[in-house]
């Protein structure tokens, strides 16, 4: 059973410089996987479909890394949780210029 | 006609439990050279002006004014304002080119700091009743909508 406030991952990170927030694949951790099957449970399995609960799980496992700390993260959402390739406006331009338009198209941005 | 159907986000605020909830856009911004540029930008109707960050503008190559308003700055971030043109098309939609009036914020040439606290930075917002001319906005929420457990945006071309 869920109880707030939470202590999410990103109360942790505040300070850090966008390099030194977590890049690559993230795991959904146990607190943001029960978020989501509470939320499911609020909803039809219609309206709940496996890719809205996919997009969600991995939204909100980014969501659960870089709330609060002021960076978009671009990121490849997975089966297995989203990898994050970009933080923030230096590292975004580093990724995105050498990206094909259609390679850019894929990737997902989760905003500040 | 053109149509789009977007999902409203929906995040969970941890301090309290409750639901968050904002319309995202896809668009393509279209650059000096006529090259297009996805952005990310928030929907949001009470902005009053569409905003962009200097920097990151001049980065990408999106065109806007070489000097600044004088006697005015952004109230919310304390910035100074370059008031221009965003063009940019929908993605999802047709291959339309819109243009919205648009504040381009802060120093063009100034590098924002990785530790600016969060809120200190403009956010890319989107103006949507600047659009009203060539755009039906409306949003909706079927219970049996697929992917759209909040309700959804409805764009739709005029």
């Amino acid at each position: 059973m869920l109880s707030y406030p939470i202590h999410n991952a990103a109360l942790d990170l505040k300070g850090k410089p966008p390099d030194e927030l977590p890049h690559g694949l993230l795991s959904p951790p146990e607190t943001v996987r029960e978020l989501v099957a509470a939320d499911k449970a609020k909803h039809s399995p219609e309206v709940y479909t496996e890719e809205t609960e996919l997009r969600i799980l991995n939204d909100w496992t980014v969501d659960w890394h870089f709330n609060g700390l002021g960076h978009d993260v671009f990121y490849r959402p997975t089966p297995e949780g989203p990898v994050v390739l970009a933080v923030g406006y230096e590292e975004r331009l580093a990724l995105t210029r050498k990206m094909s338009p259609e390679a850019r198209r894929e990737l997902k941005i989760w905003m500040a | 006609m053109s149509r789009l159907e977007v999902p409203v986000s929906h995040r969970t605020l941890y301090a309290t439990g409750d639901i968050l909830l904002r319309l995202e856009l896809d668009l393509e911004v279209k650059t000096a050279s006529g090259a297009w540029r996805p952005e990310l930008f928030l929907v949001d109707s009470g902005t009053e002006m569409t905003t962009f960050l200097a920097w990151l503008a001049r980065q990408e190559g999106y065109p806007m004014p070489r000097l600044a308003a004088k006697r005015v700055v952004h109230e919310q971030t304390g910035l100074e304002i370059r008031s221009g043109i965003l063009r940019f098309r929908i993605v999802g939609m047709d291959q339309t080119e819109y243009g919205v009036p648009c504040f381009f914020l802060g120093d063009p040439a100034a590098r924002p700091s990785a530790n600016a606290p969060a809120g200190t930075l403009p956010r890319r917002l989107l103006q949507p009743l600047h659009l009203l001319d060539v755009l039906k906005f409306s949003t909706e929420k079927d219970p049996a909508s697929v992917a759209a457990p909040h309700g959804e945006l409805v764009i739709e071309k005029k």
